[in-house]
């Protein structure tokens, strides 16, 4: 700690702090400009002058002077109020000062400055500058006469989102900002927005709809991802106009401009019931009633387990713990999965094989009742846990990793949150990244080593990696203690690192590098994504992953970890709750009773015809048909299902197969909690009416009661505290928060896993069903989401040498043909791509992409013209 | 070859010497920049072409800027045995009859500059003499070097190979004792003895800020980090500075050994010279020189078969003023854009690519070297107080002698002005000079006694800045003179901070006003108040010290600012709006030469009638005042 005086006050600060911090930190306040304190400052504006003794004899900006031993800073008195009152005049002699019709009007931060500051008159004249008004980008628009050239937008775009898609242009009195003279095509995530001081940037999907203080401001976990980002949601006469993160400006264009789904006009408003051959609208007591009566009927007749479930990683944890309930107590039964089967759910138990399940102990109850959503658990001091959740890493700690490798993931759109940690990590030239894909990603221009192999060939390479460190290192003990190493190394003998060289497309040198790199590092973090989770093969791949880290991974240090990508807000609550046959909440694996079928299984059981085979579907939400591969059989498959409820805001191609639709409740419609892909809790608390819509877990909760199980429930607050008494996990879970930390054992067991990667078939080009950048899952595909101004439709990827060969200009249309289907799609030229690989986003209906797969996000294609 | 012992050294110096020094009659032509804009390549085109044409056996080399630019081209003719001697304003006919003359065995006498009776052999402290001082066949009122008032005070450090040497012959600059101290110190000096060695030298950063030397080292040798680097900041963009481009293209090897002793010094392996790609010629003798010191080993992997090893390499420029600025230079090396931060943390802890780092700007790397070999007692015994050594001006203006000059610092500025500068051209009066270019003061006749050095310039509210030196005379208006300097800095403010991006374009406006005859009482006032915001207030150098003209021209020249807002005039008569041109009645004997002159036909009269100036029309471009040969056009 250093000790100095601020205006007379004796304070303590930390070490490398600045002036500025230390102020704040004890409430004395420094008026500022251009500091932020989500980016480095950069002490431009100069507003912050204080003076510092010792040091020169001109005044010191506080953002970006550092605390030292017996300093005297004075942070007020005439001389600096003199001197911030002249560069007021001079920040503003040339500002727009047209606050009136100013989105900031209200909340600018020049208007709060120029009235604490006082300045009542600028005496300064100036030639005017020509007013380079951008109308023309989407979603942003720009007004440079409003530009203080702080400078934020443009760090922020640089340093943290790691877009570069805005500057300045010319200098001095002259400076603009600029995005090259263009209109921008950036990420459109908006952060530049939010760190914008005035009304430079506004937000085009806000403007004019309502002034910064007729808004009513609620904070929420955003629902786009599983990133677990917290904004805040303006209403104003219950509908919602916008969305803002002014603590790090960070989100991305689905968070920000996805929220208009809510008021999509394709929502269900009103429960349906299949009648000849269409759709009546119901009332809920009808509905309810009719569910509530089929469900008794079947049960019945073929037995509680003729029911099965499907949650969804779109629903709080509230309503799919209510929905396991449903099932594990109502029925008694354990007939339920969730979509995650077929990525994140093979992650789960790769980890869970290697590093085992959880154990924890050292868990009371807290003594005074616990707020809402907090946990009723607490840690003692002899807490201790064990199993693979404690190799999950956590956002914030990824950038005190000193490698990272990432293999699988495009991260950004996988995961808009993981690019910021890893653009962060960046900042530190210790750090180094190694980059693993079949295509050229965003971070491969930042990545020290940038491995490109061929589609599917993960494994191998992981495998050609551990091979190239054991023969560089024979002695090379794992750093995690593990059993199965001896049978594990004759195992990684037998990989020949030249086949795996010519096999994956990798050079040897750089598997060797990486092998290098890994072994060198302290801290470690292992990065993968849906791409390599959602193979058919995920589970094998996780394995070598795993494996992987307990070669090199070093879990007691920050940020060493693996790291999966849960893609959707609630991927890894449903799981945690225990919306899987095999595992009860809290992962514990279910023991003393036989597991029902997994997703994969039930449908396998309609296609044989079964007598298990289910008779009733219910689905929390999701539309199947556009998630899981091979479209056609599960088309046909569930059909085959006499009675099938689904849970959806939107009628979705699955829903249309369903005998009773009801409809839910969306976004801030509903109070719950998600768990973000590092394990955090997010809050959603309602903060617009349901308008005829009912929340998942009310609907839950009806259909149990009347089923006639003690179901009943108040609020999800009740049932999270439920819920959460029975996750020792969790103790010490609150919003925004992961819980409290134990003592961690980890400990590990090598699995072989399989190195073959033949792709089947002998289709020309290979295609892979991924994520886009600007959509998560199928929400933000519905008008009117900002989301759809930038990516509106699927359009299949294509090597610009490729579409050459196949006669193909960019938007023509391409039929592409698998063995298990055929589709039309326009194509965009993708220099990204290698040739031979081909992309389509999984996002939309049409062209439903799925129709092509078999049982993997990879599969072999035929294109051609038309 | 790879030169790794003092023997092979010496035998490429001997190599070098018989190069430098031939038994032949050797004609050197002044190549750098400002040779060749006054005509030199013609120069050596024709002595190239002559020699061929009548099979002449002499030697014909290119050299860099002796410093003399007001009399370039430069031609220097060593008469084997007789004499050298330096000839002037020399143009291709001149060039032909040199050659003839030559070819006649003569020596040639026209356009002689002066003789040079010897040339000092600066890194050994010798002096080698040209034989036979005056010949018989040449007049006796020829000068010296010695005798011209130009040379006569300087000492040549920075300077030492210029003019004297073909700067594209490595061999030339070792013939000269150059690599000798790189060989010395990395042999038989420990870096901590080089780093002492430059402490004791007493040098102070040339580029201005006058940081001592030797300590900046020692702060980037006690960094942590096994990487660091040196740079060389070659950014020169001071109007009217053109050392460093002088140095650059004259002796490229005087700073390269500089830049590898001190990496020697400082623990680096690897340094830039960041150079402004205005400077083509200085950027091309770099590359050249650069790769011959590769080639000998005296740059690259175990420099001397020692394990030091040092590589240097060049990045262009785009000329942005601020990028002389040490953050934002070492930005516009890493590929970002040339904008300064804040320090601390100062380059020394955090520089290049996060490393502990050491810029240096030309002029103090060419001092390296000399230092080494001649040892710190003998630097510090040059200059004066605190400020030790000697420094390169260039020197223009209304100067007789305009160019480059190199003087122990403690010379006065009357001594600089009036001896090495020959006085003010046209006999007219001094009024001011300006030091440390626009970011530095004017400074008035009666501080011309003020010793040249970081101190007492710093006193006066000026700077010693990198060298740039403007004489101005009578002629000048000061006020003008602010507004130049202030357009300068303000069209090279980056923009970044507010104080320098917004004030320095207030300042220029009330400029421009009073210089327009617009300006209002309270003006100076308003201008003294925002130069000490942009002072105090300004991220970096650059907006720190713009006001410095317009503060010290209003602290010394007030009454011209009086002047121009009370009275509506400029008593220097250059601010077009508020003179007025008129037909002195006496004088005028209505040759209407004037009248046919104005592009304006603003001037009535007829032959042999007194004209008239007819003011509305009138554009004041003082064509008439320069076209009546009878004095008879007054401005008032």
């Amino acid at each position: 700690m250093v000790n100095l005086t601020i205006d007379g006050r004796a304070i303590q600060a930390k070490k490398g702090c600045t002036i500025l911090d230390a102020a704040r930190e004890h409430g004395i306040y420094i008026p500022t400009l251009c500091y932020h304190q989500a980016l480095k400052p950069i002490g431009a504006c100069r507003i912050c002058v204080v003076e510092v003794k010792p040091g020169p004899p001109r005044p010191l900006p506080a953002c970006a002077t550092y605390v030292a031993e017996g300093q005297e800073v004075v942070t007020s008195s005439p001389k600096l109020d003199a001197i911030r009152l002249e560069l007021m005049k001079l920040v503003l002699i040339n500002h727009a000062l047209d606050c009136p019709i100013c989105d900031k009007g209200g909340e600018c931060e020049l208007q709060d400055l120029t009235h604490a500051l006082g300045v009542s008159v600028v005496d300064l004249e100036a030639v005017k500058l020509p007013p380079h008004k951008d109308y023309v980008s989407e979603l942003i628009e720009r007004h440079p006469d409003r530009c203080v050239t702080c400078g934020r937008c443009v760090r922020i775009c640089r340093d943290r989102v790691g877009a570069l898609a805005i500057n300045f242009t010319l200098r001095g009195y002259f400076t603009e900002l600029a995005s090259g003279g263009l209109p921008l095509d950036c990420e459109f995530c908006g952060s530049c927005i939010d760190i914008c001081p005035v009304g430079a940037l506004i937000n085009k999907v806000f403007k004019y709809r309502a002034r910064a203080w007729e808004v009513t401001r609620t904070e929420m976990v955003c629902p786009f991802c599983g990133g677990g980002c917290s904004y805040e949601l303006w209403t104003k006469n219950d509908r919602p106009l916008r969305v803002v993160n002014y603590d790090t400006a960070l989100l991305c264009g689905r968070g920000r401009f996805g929220f208009p789904v809510v008021e999509s006009p394709d929502r269900l408003k009103t429960p349906l019931i299949r009648e000849n051959g269409g759709f009546r609208e119901a009332s809920w007591d009808e509905a309810l009633d009719q569910v509530a009566a089929k469900f008794k009927e079947i049960t019945e007749a073929a037995g509680s387990a003729a029911i099965y479930g499907v949650g969804s990683p779109r629903a709080t944890n509230e309503a799919n713990y209510l929905f396991q309930k449903f099932f594990r107590t109502g029925l008694g039964t354990h007939q339920l999965d969730n979509p995650g089967r077929y990525t994140y759910v093979q992650a789960l138990k790769g980890l869970a094989a290697v590093f085992g399940f959880p154990q924890v102990s050292g868990v009371e109850k807290v003594a005074k009742p616990p707020l809402p959503f907090h946990s009723p658990l607490t840690t003692t001091e002899e807490a201790k846990a064990s199993g693979f959740p404690l190799v999950l890493g956590k956002l914030k700690d990824l950038p005190k990793a000193d490698v990272a490798l990432v293999v699988g993931a495009d991260v950004t759109p996988e995961l808009p949150p993981l690019g910021w940690a890893l653009n962060t990590a960046l900042e530190r030239d210790t750090f180094h990244l190694v980059v693993a894909n079949n295509r050229k990603t965003k971070f491969d221009r930042r990545a020290h080593l940038s491995l490109r192999y061929k589609p599917g060939s993960e494994r191998l390479l992981i495998a050609g990696i551990i091979k190239s460190l054991l023969t560089a290192q024979p002695e090379w003990a794992p750093t995690v203690i593990a059993g199965g190493f001896d049978e594990f190394k004759e195992n990684i003998n037998k990989v020949n690192l030249k086949d795996v060289a010519k096999k994956t497309g990798v050079p040897e040198a750089l598997i060797k590098e990486t092998a290098a790199r890994l072994a060198q590092a302290q801290a470690p973090a292992i990065i993968f994504g849906s791409e390599l989770m959602g193979q058919d093969k995920g589970l094998e791949n996780t394995l070598a992953l795993a494996d992987l880290f307990l070669l090199v991974g070093r879990p007691g240090a920050p940020g060493s970890a693996l790291y999966p990508v849960a893609e959707k807000n609630n991927t890894r609550g449903v799981c945690e709750v225990g919306v899987m046959p095999e595992f009860l909440p809290g992962f514990v694996p279910l023991e003393g009773a036989e597991p029902g079928p997994t997703l994969p299984e039930m449908l396998d059981l309609l296609e044989k015809g079964d007598p298990k085979a289910p008779q009733a579907l219910y689905l929390l939400g999701g539309d199947l048909l556009r998630q899981l591969p091979n479209r056609s059989r599960v088309e046909k498959l569930l059909k085959k299902v006499p009675f099938m409820v689904v849970q959806d805001a939107f009628l979705t191609d699955t829903a249309k197969l369903a005998q009773v639709i009801l409809p839910v409740a969306v976004h801030a419609e509903q109070e719950g909690t998600f768990i973000s892909t590092d394990g955090s809790l997010g809050l959603l608390p309602r903060a617009l009416p349901v308008n005829g819509v009912r929340p998942d877990w009310q609907i839950i909760s009806q259909i149990g009661s009347k089923m006639g199980f003690a179901m009943s429930y108040a609020s999800p607050k009740q049932i999270f505290a439920e819920l959460a008494l029975g996750m020792p996990r969790w103790a010490g879970m609150a919003p925004k928060n992961g819980g409290a930390a134990f003592t961690a054992e980890v400990t590990g067991q090598f699995v072989p896993f399989e190195t073959d990667i033949s792709l089947p078939g002998r289709r020309p080009f290979t295609l892979l069903v991924g994520k886009s950048l600007q959509h998560s899952g199928s929400f933000t595909t519905h008008e009117p989401c900002g989301t759809l101004t930038i990516t509106n439709r699927a359009r299949l990827g294509l090597n610009p040498a490729d579409a050459q060969n196949l006669g193909l200009a960019e938007g023509d249309f391409a039929k592409v043909t698998s063995s298990q289907g055929e589709i039309s799609v326009p194509v965009t030229l993708t220099p990204e791509l290698p040739e031979g690989l081909v992309f389509l986003p999984e996002h939309f209906s049409q062209p439903a992409a799925q129709r092509l797969t078999l049982n993997s996000n990879l599969v072999r294609v035929t294109i051609q013209k038309g | 070859m790879k030169i790794t012992s003092l023997d092979q050294l010496q035998k490429i110096k001997e190599q070098g010497f018989r190069r430098t020094y031939p038994d032949k009659i050797k004609v050197m032509v002044g190549m750098a920049t400002c040779g060749i804009s006054a005509g030199a390549d013609k120069v050596y085109q024709t002595l190239a072409d002559k020699m061929a044409e009548l099979g002449l056996d002499i030697v014909l080399e290119k050299t860099g800027c002796i410093g003399f630019c007001q009399r370039e081209p430069l031609v220097d003719v060593v008469y084997p045995g007789k004499v050298r001697l330096s000839y002037q304003g020399m143009n291709p006919e001149k060039t032909a009859a040199l050659a003839e003359a030559l070819k006649e065995g003569r020596i040639f006498l026209d356009n002689i500059l002066c003789r040079i009776d010897e040339e000092e052999l600066l890194m050994e402290g010798t002096v080698r003499p040209y034989a036979n001082p005056h010949p018989v066949e040449l007049p006796a009122e020829i000068p010296t070097y010695d005798d011209l008032s130009f040379f006569k005070k300087q000492v040549k450090i920075s300077l030492r190979n210029c003019g004297f040497i073909n700067p594209e012959r490595i061999e030339e600059y070792i013939a000269r004792g150059g690599y000798g101290a790189l060989y010395q110190a990395v042999t038989q000096m420990t870096p901590e003895e080089v780093i002492a060695q430059v402490k004791d030298s007493g040098l102070r950063g040339r580029g201005g800020a006058g940081f001592p030397t030797g300590l900046k080292w020692e702060f980037c040798r006690n960094a942590p980090g096994d990487i660091k680097y040196v740079i060389c900041n070659a950014d020169e963009g001071d109007p009217g500075a053109f050392m460093d481009r002088g140095i650059l293209e004259g002796d490229p090897h005087a700073v390269l050994e500089g830049m590898a002793i001190g990496a020697y010094a400082m623990g680096a392996s690897a340094g830039y010279i960041y150079c402004r790609a205005e400077y083509p010629l200085a950027i091309e003798h770099l590359k050249t020189a650069i790769s011959q010191a590769e080639a000998y080993g005296l740059l690259g992997e175990g420099i001397f078969g020692t394990d030091f090893s040092f590589k240097i390499k060049i990045r262009e420029g785009a000329g942005a003023f601020v990028c002389g600025e040490e953050t934002a230079l070492i930005a516009s090396i890493e590929g970002r854009v040339g904008e300064p931060r804040p320090r601390p943390p100062f380059p020394a802890q955090s520089g290049l690519w996060g490393k502990p780092t050491t810029i240096n700007n030309v002029k103090t790397w060419s001092h390296i070297a000399p230092i080494i070999a001649r040892g710190a007692e003998w630097y510090a015994s040059l200059g004066s107080g605190q400020s030790k050594g000697t420094t390169v001006f260039s020197l223009v203006g209304k100067v007789n002698n305009s160019g480059l000059v190199e003087v122990p610092l403690g010379i006065t500025l009357r001594e600089m002005i009036f001896d090495l500068g020959g006085g003010i051209a046209g006999d007219r009066a001094f009024k001011a000079v300006q030091t440390g270019g626009p970011s530095g003061g004017c400074i008035p006749a009666e501080f011309l006694d003020t010793p040249v050095d970081y101190d007492s310039l710093a006193a006066l509210g000026s700077i010693m800045g990198s060298g740039g030196m403007i004489v101005m005379d009578e002629r000048d208006c000061m006020v003008n003179v602010a507004k130049y300097f202030l357009d300068f800095t303000r069209d090279e403010s980056c923009g970044k901070c507010t104080p320098c991006r917004e004030g320095t374009l207030r300042l220029m406006e009330i400029l421009e006003a009073i210089t327009e005859g617009r300006g209002q009482q309270g003006d100076i006032e308003k201008l003294e108040k925002m130069s000490e915001l942009i002072k105090k207030t300004s991220l970096c150098g650059l907006g720190a010290t713009a006001p410095n003209p317009v503060l010290t021209t209003i602290k010394y020249f007030r009454d011209e600012y009086e002047a121009h807002i009370q009275a509506q005039k400029c008593p220097a008569k250059v601010c077009k709006p508020l003179i007025t041109f008129t037909v002195i009645d006496d004088k005028c004997n209505g040759c209407q030469l004037c009248r046919l002159k104005c592009p304006v036909e603003a001037i009535d009269g007829a032959k042999k009638v007194v004209h008239k100036v007819i003011q509305e029309k009138c554009i004041k471009c003082g064509t008439c005042f320069d076209a009546c040969k009878f004095a008879a056009i007054g401005v008032e």
